[in-house]
């Protein structure tokens, strides 16, 4: 059987066709994402600057030769952890090592050479000092290594980003909030690539690395730099691991399937490999790495529910550092070239679904990546970086046709399928929507009756989902259940009208975000104080959207459009470092080209007789942003530093394109939410001071205000519209945002490191999301606290560990870490049963949460080979965290309504009644009493109210082996 | 490697286990399915249909009563362009299949089955005479007939009408060990209750005469009242009994039987004028009279144990004039008859 989309098949193949074309046929180079190494060689024992000093990164060709003051500067070294060597004429070398090159930060490495009058060959080796204070920096970055992914108990970026002080990650919807800002206001760049879905801006169904190949995540809380664009509140960047020198490995499996219950056996199985080292020869380098994962139960819930996940994830990285001077003397040419591929399935759980999951909607997320970057250094004071790819991922949602899935025993899938090791879904109706060929449904002699249309297109077909459950000719259905679901009695209460006993759930959606890309940009660094930057960034999408919410009606509400939308960017920056003050200062322009009409009355909606509509081409809409950080380091270990710019961002994309319906079926539906296409780029305004203090060697603290202005947010409105109003959307909301974040940490020294991080905050505006007005007669006028507004928030990490040096056998290589989350509450709205507000808009709290989990982690030596086993505990203490409550009584398993036995009637139900269900029939006389009644419906609706949606999960504990060499 | 072992098996212990999900309701299994398919086949063959018809298909009948027939014949007479007849013998062939219709599992682990009949076959009526409607463009003797005119055949006549009829009963079961519930294990299922009758609807319980009340009267004076719908005081023949608890009755002791809700209740109630009832006992079929005098039944000493009595409600139509189906209504009630001490 075909899936989904063969376009959108096609173009996997493209990418995957372009990345190996790559692959094999390009001379390949290093690194994406890019620091410097700065710093001054000395003579120990005059102190006066070393001349001619040469300046090596190891396992590279990077290298710089120290000027008459004794001062270097190297570019374009990738972000990871380096051995930095020196060595001079006169002097002792030395190297400095596990030097750490953060992503468009300076490493500052200096040097303290001994004079010699004996040539030593052997360079003293000197562990560098990691330093907390990042001299450089002018905002709010926070980095995490893969060390400390490997040290603390988080299994996936979402978890590690959320432990940083200012980020709130919600559980119950997947989203992740930076400093109050609206969850889709995060950019989410991987190796400076944005790998978000710009249709509906979110980062769930956004395609992740694999754990493996994270080499290090930025996380910037503040402003920004002038190259960071489509970002309001925050940037998070991932920077990929690259091939080393030598060939390694490593190959890794988690379970928790050991136990022998539900309490602790979720099924989880997660399998992660990777491999990289020097191919065919030294300079050409590779990383491959792979995830697969399995587990039964993938919802954020109080005890595990029937809810199962399969992922797979590949991808790889090849670059090749040509040989210096292929053009010029001493110059640099990198050619990095990656590729990523990614499948993610998971079924939808809820209340209402539990005892007919079958009727469910499930989910998959197909992406594909492929990029090809070039860097290149003509000499010591110029970089050049440019880049090109292209990004696909497509959501189908649906429910599955498990009918199908039985039958699919051949070929790839069927064999996966038989062994357990991957359940290919197949969605009801994907066939009919973007296979729609005569061949697909075998017709019969009675070919008039036939449902099948040959060679329909997918947006027809999409729109007459109601045809492809129609009974065929020969008896048979196409899908029997494809139809609108009931609540009826086949549940252990025997009680109808509360959960949904029958059909399927009534969408079908699928989504595509295809872009392809194409940035650049030239860093020059004309002395040693400036270091300019300027570039671009084109991006040429392709959005597509066909859903159908009525998949049995005739005429259905759905979505079926598809956009070519472009935008374009330009920046200019300067990165002054005068040793006591550091300004970087810029601008930025963003383009965006909706390439669509919109209505520039949308009162006249040409529905109507006589009136004519008034669609127009949407403008160009162009902006420019301007940014200025300054940072003044009182002390090598101390600094002030503030920042203040002009963020933009365009909204998402199905903002602008939704139901962009003719006027006439316009104006013959009610109740539509329509795209604007001519929509401006959200902006903020944004603020902040900090002050960063190295207090010793281990211990580092930092302090930031901030405060953020928003404006333009997208929202909606009704619109007057006659015959029928509708709403629209309007760059029309907006928000304030203000609070402050510290963070007390300490390094990892006599075995144990800590970081504490606390978060102010008060968010407060007009709307949440873009659809908080929707239906609202009288929009609210006034700032309320918004969904994400959480007060104080803290987090904290402990952790033990130790070396191969350490002296009690049992423990060596040993690491236990603790990390903890505490929230004081987000906001509600108070209601009253009817559901009429009892308060103002999120007036009301909900009960803080707070959750800690662990990790064991001890390392076995077997030669070259390295046993690794850990254990995780994921919410140690087993807390009960309310995520989500009703607004009528603030609890999580209580909606307010009571239930008396007046409310029904004497009248009992008995055998031959619709009614009747021995599960109500207590006594099992074949009679259904009031008492009976009652008591049933009581036992059912507080188990239909009771969701374990509304918790966070309870205890979880997944053990870990991994072998590496 | 043995102390990260017994460091990893020292935090678990303090950690503990995770919550587990509230208790799953039990869930229909197969082995269930089979189980319980085995407890009710050793119920189906003594409730399944069995009555006088399968035994004498053509019994020649008085079943009428002659307060109606006068009526009748003029109702007849009166409607010409009806293939109509008026039948001397009524008899009825017809196979029964039954199956496990639906069985609802409950979260206290029991199960519900019904139990559905399905009886197809013919009933063969014989008359002495038939008034037939001619098909149009029928020749007889060189005469051309034109629609809807008729003609009287004055020789016996036999005229078939389709028989299309389910009966639904629903058995009760729990899992047993030995004597005792045990809902773990499931060794075996046992039918613990059962319908108050067995509800049978020819063609289709819309269709079919509506039985709404019945009683047994015992010379001793004892009412044993039957109603479909159940009342605060009274059980319903839908309502389910164990059968240990069935009405007992002796052999010998003459039973009334009394179909006329009025006579019942005291109440205004409809009157069936179009219906002739029977009683089944003992695969002989009985005229029962619904209004005054009452039909009298005893059981024989050869009755004892477990025993269904059939009280069936026919509508008169298809026993007098052309019709596709059979169309009567049954409760096939089950007792015990035991002997007295």
């Amino acid at each position: 059987m075909r899936s989904q989309n063969s376009k959108g098949e096609g173009r996997s193949r493209l990418v995957l066709a372009c990345a190996f074309a790559l692959f094999f046929s390009c001379s390949l180079l290093r690194a994406s994402e890019m620091g410097r190494i700065t710093g001054h060689v000395v003579d120990q024992s005059t102190g006066q600057g070393v001349v001619g000093a040469a300046v090596e990164v190891e396992g590279s060709d990077l290298g710089a030769t120290t000027d008459e003051y004794g001062r270097y500067s190297i570019l374009s070294v990738p972000a990871g952890t380096w051995n930095i060597t020196v060595s001079a004429v006169g002097f002792a070398g030395e190297t400095r090592t596990e030097v750490l090159v953060m992503a468009d930060q300076a490493a500052a490495v200096d040097f303290r050479l001994k004079s010699t009058v004996i040539q030593i060959n052997e360079a003293v080796e000197v562990k560098a000092e990691r330093p907390m204070v990042i001299r450089s920096a002018v905002q709010t970055t926070r980095v995490m290594t893969s060390q400390e992914f490997a040290r603390l108990p988080v299994t996936a970026l979402s978890a590690m980003v959320g432990l940083q002080a200012g980020v709130q990650t919600n559980a119950a919807r997947g989203w992740t909030h930076i400093r109050g800002g609206r969850y889709n206001d995060v950019s989410y760049l991987i190796d400076g690539v944005s790998a978000k879905d710009m249709l509906v801006g979110t980062l769930w169904s956004s395609p992740k690395p694999t754990t493996e190949n994270i080499q290090e995540v930025e996380v910037i809380t503040g402003s920004f730099d002038a190259e960071y664009g489509e970002a309001m509140s925050g940037v998070i960047q991932t920077i990929t691991k690259e091939g080393g020198e030598h060939t390694s490995g490593k190959l890794r499996y988690t379970t928790d399937e050991m136990f022998p219950n539900k309490d602790l056996n979720y099924g989880y199985n997660f399998v992660q490999a990777s491999l990289g080292g020097p191919l065919v020869f030294k300079p050409l380098r590779y990383f491959v790495s792979g995830e697969y994962l399995r587990t039964a139960c993938n919802a954020q819930s109080l005890y595990q529910v029937n809810a199962p996940r399969s992922e797979y994830t590949l991808e790889g990285k090849v670059n090749y550092s040509l040989p210096r001077g292929v053009f010029v003397k001493n110059d640099n040419l990198k050619l990095i070239v990656d590729a990523h591929t990614s499948d993610y399935e998971w079924q939808a759980w809820s209340n209402g679904f539990k005892y007919h999951q079958t009727g469910e909607f499930a989910n998959r997320v197909r992406s594909n990546k492929g990029n090809f970057r070039l860097n290149y250094l003509p000499g010591s004071s110029t970089l050049i970086e440019l880049a090109t790819g292209i990004f696909d991922t497509r959501l189908l949602r649906s429910p599955q046709d498990y009918q199908a899935e039985r039958e699919d025993t051949l070929g790839t899938s069927g064999f996966l399928r038989k062994n357990g090791l991957w359940d290919k879904y197949i969605f009801k109706s994907e066939q009919w929507v973007f296979d729609n060929r005569e061949d697909s449904y075998p017709t019969t002699a009675h070919g008039k009756d036939t449902v099948i249309h040959s060679h329909m297109p997918t947006d027809v077909a999409v729109l007459r989902l109601y045809e492809s459950y129609r009974q065929r000719a020969d008896g048979s259905k196409v899908n029997d259940n494809w139809l609108q679901n009931y609540a009826l009695y086949a549940n252990p209460y025997g009680v109808a009208s509360l959960f949904i006993t029958e059909g399927d759930d009534r969408i079908f959606h699928f989504r595509e975000t295809y872009d392809r890309y194409a940035k650049g940009s030239v860093t020059i660094t004309p002395n040693k104080i400036h270091e300019l930057k300027t570039g671009f960034d084109l991006t040429w999408y392709d959005m597509k959207e066909y859903t159908n919410s009525l998949p049995w009606d005739p005429n259905p509400f759905y979505e079926n459009y598809n956009y070519q939308p472009f935008t374009a960017s330009a920046y200019l920056q300067d990165k002054a470092d005068f040793e006591d003050l550091v300004i970087r200062a810029g601008v930025r322009m963003d383009l965006l080209n909706s390439r669509a009409k919109y209505r520039v009355f949308p009162e006249s909606v040409g529905g109507s007789p006589g009136v004519r509509d008034s669609m127009q081409e949407s403008s160009l809409k162009l902006r420019f942003a301007p940014r200025l950080g300054l940072s003044y380091p009182v002390t090598d270990r101390i600094k002030f530093r503030f920042s203040y710019g002009h963020f933009y961002r365009d909204p998402d994309f199905s903002d602008l394109y939704t139901s962009q319906l003719p006027a006439e079926e316009l104006a013959r539906r009610g109740n539509l939410i329509v795209g604007n296409p001519n929509l401006a780029p959200e902006k903020t305004i944004g603020y902040e001071m900090g002050f960063d203090a190295q207090l010793s060697d281990v211990f580092e603290f930092d302090l930031t205000g901030f405060y953020k202005d928003v404006y333009d947010l997208s929202g909606v409105r009704a619109v007057p519209a006659l015959p029928q109003s509708y709403t629209l959307y309007y760059n029309i909301e907006y928000a304030r945002i203000k609070g402050f974040e510290a963070t007390m940490a300490k390094a990892l020294a006599k075995y144990w490191s800590a970081k504490l991080s606390y978060t102010f905050s008060i968010a407060k505006g007009t709307a949440s999301t873009a659809t908080d007005q929707y239906m609202t007669t009288n929009p609210v006028q006034v700032d309320f606290f918004l969904d994400q507004d959480e007060r104080h928030e803290v987090s904290a990490d402990i952790g033990f560990s130790t070396d191969r040096s350490f002296s009690l056998g049992v423990l060596r290589e040993f690491d236990a870490s603790i990390v903890a989350r505490y929230g004081s509450g987000l906001p509600y709205t108070p209601t009253n049963i009817r559901g009429e507000r009892t308060g103002p808009d999120n007036s009301a709290r909900m009960p803080p949460t707070f959750e800690m989990d662990g990790r064991l982690s001890k390392v076995i030596r077997l030669g070259k080979i390295n046993l690794n086993i850990t254990c995780d505990i994921f919410n140690l203490l087993n807390t009960e965290e309310v995520t989500n409550v009703y607004q009528a009584t603030g609890k999580p398993d209580f909606n307010g309504t009571i239930i008396t036995l007046a409310q029904f009637s004497s009248t009992g139900y008995q055998i031959g009644d619709p009614a009747y269900h021995p599960a109500r029939d207590y006594n099992h006389d074949g009679f259904v009493t009031r008492q009976e009644k009652y008591d049933s419906y009581l036992a059912a609706y507080s188990n239909y109210v009771n969701t374990p949606l509304n918790y966070g999960p309870s205890r979880k504990i997944q053990f870990g082996l991994s072998i590496g060499f | 490697m043995l102390g990260a072992i017994v460091l990893a098996a020292g935090i678990w212990s303090l950690a503990g286990c995770g919550r587990n999900p509230p208790a799953a309701f039990w869930t229909w299994s197969a082995d269930d399915s089979t189980r319980v398919h085995a407890a009710v086949n050793t119920w189906e063959a003594k409730l399944m249909s069995d009555f006088a018809d399968l035994a004498d298909s053509s019994d020649i009948i008085n079943y009428i009563p002659d307060t109606t027939k006068k009526a009748l014949r003029q109702t007849l007479r009166e409607n010409r362009y009806k293939h109509r007849w008026f039948p001397k013998t009524f008899g009825r062939v017809f196979s029964v299949d039954s199956m496990v219709d639906s069985a609802w599992t409950t979260k206290d682990t029991t199960v519900e089955v019904r139990l559905r009949e399905f009886l197809t076959g013919v009933t063969t009526i014989t008359t002495d005479s038939a008034t037939l409607l001619r098909n149009p463009d029928t020749v007889i003797g060189g005469m051309h007939f034109q629609v809807y005119d008729t003609f009287f055949s004055p020789q016996e006549t036999t005229v078939t009408v389709n028989i299309t009829a389910t009966c639904d009963r629903e058995l009760f079961l729990v899992p047993m060990a030995g004597d005792s519930i045990d809902k773990v294990h499931r060794t075996d299922w046992v039918v613990k209750r059962i319908s108050g009758a067995g509800r049978y609807y020819c063609p289709d319980q819309a269709t079919a005469p509506y039985i709404g009340i019945m009683q047994f009267v015992t010379s001793t004076g004892r009412r044993d009242t039957f109603m479909l719908r159940p009342d605060t005081i009274h059980m319903g023949v839908q309502r389910l009994y164990s059968p240990d608890s069935l009405l007992t009755y002796t052999p010998g002791d003459t039973i009334q039987v009394v179909m006329s809700p009025t006579a019942i209740m005291g109440l205004l109630w409809w009157d069936p004028p179009d219906i002739v009832a029977f009683l089944h006992i003992g695969h002989v079929r009985r005229n029962l009279t619904i209004l005054q005098p009452y039909t009298k039944f005893a059981f024989t000493a050869a009755d004892t144990g477990m025993k269904q009595v059939y009280i069936e409600l026919v509508k008169r139509d298809p026993l007098t004039q052309n019709a596709d189906n059979f169309i009567s209504s049954m409760w096939a009630i089950p007792m015990k008859v035991v002997a007295a001490r």
